[in-house]
Parts: structure tokens; sequence; C-alpha cells
């Protein structure tokens, strides 16, 4: 045989890549049957979809692409409309089948969908029998068609999996919080315009007691008079305690958020008209249940009798424990009527996820991670840090991962120009390929991130000009973790 | 035994290259990788043990960078750029080969090369 091998050097070559490729050819692949090709090979992140009002079916049509006898996972979140006819109708039964282009069917199954407000998260495990491009979703109860049905967070991803018993021994997946319109205090009673903000540097609020351990917005019906008055206002929470003459409100300011009226008009205002002059902020604070807060809005504006704000609320009818309060800059407060407001909260969970974020296990010891940020309640990061010519987001991945890809555009008030930079470790930071065509538009990879478990990025601006209400418009994070570690 | 080794000893250069590129899909196979990455692999064995001169490999360039502009023209962007890909790894590897024909060549004729005042009359 050696001698046979000695008749060209080549053999040998040859033999010492095999060699080479034994013992490295593993870890370079990372993933058995999926060699690190995510970003080509993605699963299917759908959207939001709508089963209208008597409408029998709705098809996702040339979104998904299944090979024959391999193993899928189908993940949704939906709820149905009350049924306004019948109270006791609690549930509506959809049916999903996935359709191939030469009229070949399979049946995922029978799901019951539940009435009301709050979305259920399902999650399906299949072994496709064809080539399959699309996705009905149907009524199954064809007696009731009575209420809209609201599908969201649809997700169609291959499995690294070759048999049920593997697919039995998959884990669930985990979900980051899915449900926010959960309203931890509110008062909605409008009865017209309660005050008017004119005085410089004045704070309207409302004084909260948190039942929830998650703040994820506020809500304000508002009058924007005039323009509104012109530059920033201050949205703050501070922390607020109960006593005998009524509400003390603490000096330190816990969060923030800045917004002009112009900002807030195209950005805050419920999109639903029967909301009016109702606009949600996104404040977020992570609150302690049985604590009192005052979420205000300070005058820092430049504002004067025929542009400011005017809030909406009613006199003496509120029910929740709190007060609607006007704290004055010498730190006076005055106690006024009810402001209309609404907080919203959301209860913590088990893990550390944020909302948006859906971690598959898809065989093998590899997780599959997603993040969109369409998908939380507020279309918005939160900052963990800022600094003088920077702005600090984290998202958690749960897992160390392997390799991310990040899909991103910040959007900044004034189109000022960002940088945008990321990094497993808030140390090490690595600039992120921005498209030339678009710009704050940026498609990068993270492979570094076997020893953490968060994904910290970076938008660097120029501390001179710096630029208003800076916030992701878009960003979706998709990729591999190592959930062995 | 002595049959075997005689066997062995006796393959043609064809037969053993034909024994190692099974012994790579195996390996790749064996290693769970992809189809488009053991293809790869595989054509680089091919390579090393079949050399082919820059002029052919710059022909397999061509061949791809009309499959990126027909890719391209037919709305398939992704493929296009997996294509553009190929032609720019076959043009890395041409340009390499390419290199080592040109310093192949200096040495088996260096008077070709060699400057005018190196020249003897």
């Amino acid at each position: 045989m050696l001698k046979v091998l000695c008749r060209d050097v080549r053999y040998w070559v040859i033999l010492g890549i095999y060699l080479l490729v034994l013992i490295f050819g593993r870890s370079q692949t990372g993933i058995a049957g999926q060699p690190g090709e995510f970003i080509y090979n993605s699963p299917f992140y759908g959207g939001d979809y709508i089963l209208a009002e008597f409408q029998r079916n709705t098809v996702v049509r040339d979104q998904l692409n299944s090979n024959t006898g391999d193993f899928y996972r189908i993940i949704f979140g939906a709820r149905a409309d009350q049924d306004l006819l019948d109270a006791n109708d609690v549930q509506s039964p959809i049916g999903l089948s996935l359709s191939s282009s030469n009229g070949q069917d399979q049946t995922v199954g029978v799901f019951e969908v539940p009435r009301g407000a709050g979305f259920k998260m399902f999650e399906k495990i299949i072994k496709t029998d064809g080539i399959f491009k699309d996705l009905t979703v149907n009524r199954t109860d064809n007696d009731s068609l009575r209420g809209n049905i609201y599908l969201k967070n649809l997700v169609f991803t291959r499995l690294n999996v070759q048999s049920l018993e593997e697919a039995g021994r998959l884990s669930k997946s985990l979900y980051g919080p899915f449900d926010f319109t959960e309203i931890d205090q509110a008062n909605q009673n409008d009865a017209g315009v309660i005050y008017d903000l004119i005085k410089k540097d004045d704070i309207v609020g409302e004084v909260v007691k948190a039942n929830s351990d998650l703040m994820t917005g506020v809500s304000f019906a508002i009058d924007f008079f005039g323009n509104g008055g012109l530059g920033n206002y201050q949205m703050e929470i501070r922390k607020a305690e109960k006593s005998n003459n009524g509400f003390v409100v603490g000096k330190e300011i816990l969060s923030n958020i800045e917004f002009s009226s112009a900002w807030a008009e195209s950005v805050y205002h419920e999109s639903d008209p029967r909301k009016g002059n109702v606009y949600r902020f996104p404040l977020t604070y992570k609150t302690e249940k049985g604590k009192y807060y005052f979420i205000g809005i300070k005058n820092t504006a430049d504002i004067n009798w025929l542009n400011h704000l005017r809030f909406h609320g009613s006199h003496n009818s509120a029910d929740h424990d709190g007060a609607s309060l006007v704290i004055s800059p010498n730190g006076n407060t005055k106690q006024i009527g009810d402001l209309y407001f609404i907080e919203y909260g959301i209860p913590e969970t088990q893990n550390s996820l944020q909302s948006g974020t859906i971690i598959q296990d898809i065989g093998g010891g590899i997780g599959d991670f997603s993040f969109d940020l369409k998908n939380t309640p507020l279309k918005k990061l939160p900052i963990v840090k800022t600094g003088e010519n920077e702005n600090i987001y984290q998202v958690a991945t749960g897992f160390p991962f392997i390799k991310l890809a990040l899909d991103a555009e910040v959007k900044t008030e004034d189109e000022s120009k960002v940088k945008l930079y990321v990094s497993p470790d808030g140390q090490n930071w690595q600039v992120a390929n921005e498209d030339l065509e678009t710009p704050n538009t940026f498609l990068t990879a993270v492979n570094n991130g076997i020893l953490s478990r968060d994904l910290y990025l970076k938008v660097a601006f120029d501390k001179n000009t710096k630029p208003t209400n800076i916030n992701f418009s878009t960003l979706r994070i998709n990729g591999n973790l190592s959930l062995n570690e | 035994m002595n049959k075997i080794t005689k066997k062995i000893q006796g393959l043609s250069t064809w037969q053993i290259n034909i024994f190692l590129l099974c012994l790579g899909l195996i390996i790749t196979i064996y290693l769970n990788w992809s189809f488009k990455t053991i293809a790869a692999f595989l054509f680089l064995v091919w390579f090393i043990l079949n050399p082919q001169n820059s002029r052919f490999l710059s022909k397999i360039v061509v061949l791809f960078l009309v499959l990126t502009l027909t890719t391209v023209v037919i709305g398939r962007e992704l493929k296009g750029e997996e294509m553009a890909v190929a032609a720019f790894a076959f043009l890395g590897l041409a340009v390499l080969v390419g290199i080592y024909e040109n310093i192949k060549v200096k040495n088996k004729f260096p008077f070709i090369f060699a400057k005018d005042s190196d020249r003897e009359d």
C-alpha cells in the first residue's frame, strides 16, 4: 500500500487533507445536517394573518419549502374575537394543512383557538410526505363563523431529526412574553379636557400601583393643541409613596423617553380609530409588584397658550389605587381630576427572554433562535446604557450562540446617519455591514457568542449632532444556539 | 495476503484516484456536510489529482459569470449571488495556477525572462 502511495506525493497531500477534515470537519460544520447555511436556508418566520369574519379559510402562499420525509415544526400564536351572539362559545377551532403546487395535501392538525383578547401559542411537529409550498388555515367549525381569528408569529422550521423517537425527545419551544394586551391599571373614562399643560417644567401624570413585574407602556388621551409646542417633551417614571396627605413622588427618574408632538402623532398615536386621541408611549420599566409609581409628562417643550398639550380625563371617577398629579418645578404637588390613562404590564416570565423571541430545539443540541422587533409590544428595544455618542441595547439569547444573522434598520427623527456595532459581550465590538444603497440599514453576522447569552447592539452617532429619537424600525435576529452549554 | 498486496500494487493511477475520491465522499457524508460543500471539496481533490491549466479554470469562471447574469436576469438574485461566489472562487484558483505556471515557465526558460544586462552575447 505504501509503495502505491509513494508513487505520487499528491496522494499524501490528499490523505493529509482527509486527516485534517476528520479532525476539524465536524466543528467547522457546526450543525449536523445544517452546515451553517441558515442565512440562505432559513426557516420561514412569517408574519401576522387574519381569518376575517365569515371567511372560511386563508392561504399563506409560496412561503414554505419542505422536503419529502423531513421533520418540521409549526409554531403560531392565535386568538379569536369574542362571539357576541353566544357568550358560551369560548373557542373557535381552526385546521392547518399543507399543500403543494401539484394538489397534494397534508393535514397538520386542528387547534382550539381561545376567544378573547389574549393569544395562545401552539406548536406541532410533523413529518412531511411531499414538497409543500402553501399553508392553509381554515375554520373547522362551519356553523360558527362569528368573529375574526388572528394568527401571529407563524414559524415553520426544518428539524435536525431523522425519526419520530428523536422528534419526541425535542424540548418544547421557549417564548418571550407574547401577550401585550394585558392592562395593569387604567382609568378609561374620558369626559373631556381636564388639564392644560402650559407651565414650563411642570409634570402632569398618574400614580399607579403596579400589579405586574414589567411595565410595557402607558397611554394617555391627549390633544396636541395648535402645533402641540415645539421641541421635546419628556415622559418619565419615578417612585411614589402613599402618605396621609396623598402621595409623595421621588426625585429620581427611573426611566424616561423624549418625544416631540410630531413624533408622537406619527409613531405613538393608536392606529385604532375608536381610540381617538389616545397615544401609547413606549415607556418600559421593571416594576415591583405592590409598589407605587408616578408616570408623567414633563413640559420641557417650547409652549404657549396657542400651542400646548391638553389632557383628557374625568372628575373623581377612578376606581384604582392612585391619583392624578401636577408637580411644579419647586416640588409642590397638586391633585387634579382623574386622567385618562392605561398602564400596560405583563407578569414576569420563567425565562429572561424578551418579547418577540422564539427558541426552538431543532435536534442535535442545536437551538434555532429568532427575534423580531415587530413582534414586541412597543416595536422598540429598551436602551440599557446611553453615552455621549452611543446607545447600547441588549437582546437576550437565552443560550450561548453559534452564529446569529442580524438585519436592522435604525431610524432617527432628523434622518442623521448612525453606525451599528454588535458584540457578544458588550466589550469587543464588531462593525455591522451597512447597506450602501439604504442609509442606516445593516446586515451582518456574529459568530463568537459561545461564551455569551446576550447579544449587544451599539448605535453610535456624532455627539455634536446627537440625533433625537433613535430607534430600530426593523430588527430581525436569526441563528443557531448551542443548547448543551 | 500476498495476492491482495499484489493487487494493490497493480492498481492503475485512475483506480487510485477513484478510490481517493470515494474515500473523500464517505468522509464528507459521515461528517454530514451539505451537497454543495461535498461537491466543492471533491472538486478540489479531483483538481489536485488532475491539475488543469489556468486557461481551463478561466473558462469555468466565464461559465459561472454567464450563469450569474442569467440567474439575476430571471429574478433569482440569491442563486446569482451563489454563482458569483463560485466564479470568484474559480478566479482565485485560476490566478494561483497561473502564477504557478508562470514560475514553472520561468524556471524552464530562464533566458526569456532574463534582463538585457544579464544576457551573454
